[in-house]
């Protein structure tokens, strides 16, 4: 069985009780869209997982891992405009960084929310079981979809970076289909 | 070079669909070019044109006389290798109907740049695909030598197939060189990014091989 399988598994009806989002530095991108973003939860039960892309580009991950965040999310859309756009960006070290999220925040609404469902996103046209992505239904209503992007990985909830459809965005591959996990 | 710039002089009058080429044309583009006329790009634009595709056939030699010009070799170069590498793949699809003719002209025409304004990102983040460490600190100062790695990286792709990234881009190109490969968008020409274990990637395994390489 996918080890992907199992571990998500362990994210089913568990609070996620902090949030720490990691991106790669989008340097002069013309839209945060094409930023690799991936998203670390921490559950209820002290385990923490980050939902990203391997690096074939393709295949979703789910790693058991703890991070530290370096920045508060209040400051991500200020930096992310400083890597997008002045000129002093370029030669400053690029760095994954990490920004915590508070309940204040746009991605707050998943904090104390619990994980009631999980869906992968793979394309059926194979028998292969290779997914690209993973989205987790919450009792709020709310939904977080993380999935390969540009260049990585990338996120999508309700209120961030919304308005894509993230789940339909390899047509020309084959047709996504959502496989409860 | 005189010969050579006469006979790209010549190659650019060349009527569609009347493609013979002088011996001492091929001479010079051998000359002008370094490239081994073992399968001339004369001969494969003849194939498109009698393949169906005359107008696009046309329209690359209508790019190619824009080297004639200013004589450029590398740019010659790179646009008689990408006729080459591309055009064989352009004729049997015309044939097939698989991809269009915009997108196949993009790829022959558009080399890979790794000089646009964000590519400097991009090639840090995936480093370890051109032989650095990616978590130096210092790579902001080897962009030089970062381009200089995936140029010949790409120039000696082992797989070079034709297909999608998402749906938010065209057709994009991908090189592969052992398991990692690297990622052109065909509309612009820009690379888009790199990726290792090119076996795991569907976008990859759903593109199609260019023939030959």
């Amino acid at each position: 069985m996918n080890s992907n399988i199992l571990t998500c598994r362990e994210l089913i009806n568990k609070k996620v009780v902090g949030i720490i989002i990691s991106v790669f530095p989008p340097l002069y991108e013309e839209n945060i869209e094409n930023a690799d973003i991936s998203i670390n939860l921490e559950l209820d039960n002290g385990k923490s997982y980050t939902l990203t892309t391997s690096e074939n580009q393709w295949s979703c991950s789910i790693i058991s891992e703890r991070l530290v965040s370096k920045y508060n999310f209040s400051d991500f859309e200020t930096r992310m405009k400083f890597w997008m756009h002045d000129e002093q960006a370029e030669f400053l070290p690029l760095e994954y960084e990490t920004y915590n999220v508070a309940s204040s925040d746009i991605l707050g609404s998943l904090l104390n929310s619990q994980i009631i469902k999980a869906e992968f996103l793979n394309i059926n046209n194979s028998q292969e079981f290779n997914p690209h992505g993973i989205k987790l239904y919450f009792e709020t209503g709310e939904f977080l979809i993380s999935t390969c992007g540009h260049d990585g990985n990338t996120i999508q909830t309700s209120k961030f970076l919304e308005g894509r459809d993230l789940i339909n965005r390899f047509k020309s591959i084959g047709k996504t289909e959502l496989i409860k996990c | 070079m005189g010969i050579g710039v006469a006979a790209i002089s010549a190659f650019g009058i060349v009527a569609v669909g009347a493609f013979a080429l002088e011996e001492a044309g091929e001479y010079a583009f051998e000359e002008l070019t370094g490239i081994p006329v073992i399968i001339d790009p004369i001969d494969v634009l003849e194939q498109i044109a009698k393949k169906g595709g005359k107008k696009f056939a046309h329209e690359i030699i209508i790019e190619g006389r824009k080297f004639a010009k200013g004589a450029s070799v590398q740019q010659l170069q790179t646009w008689a290798n990408n006729v080459k590498t591309f055009g064989k793949k352009a004729a049997e699809d015309l044939e097939l109907g698989r991809y269009s003719i915009s997108s196949l002209k993009s790829a022959i025409n558009k080399s890979i740049s790794f000089s646009s304004k964000n590519s400097s990102g991009h090639l840090i983040k995936h480093a370890d695909v051109f032989g650095f460490d990616k978590v130096a600190k210092d790579l902001q100062k080897k962009i030089p030598q970062l381009q200089e790695a995936a140029t010949n990286f790409v120039q000696n792709a082992d797989e070079i197939k034709i297909g999608k990234w998402d749906d938010t881009f065209d057709d994009v190109t991908f090189y592969k060189k052992g398991d990692s490969y690297v990622v052109k968008d065909n509309k612009t020409g820009d690379f888009i990014t790199a990726g290792k274990g090119a076996a795991g990637s569907k976008k990859y395994n759903a593109a199609t091989k260019v023939e030959g390489k």
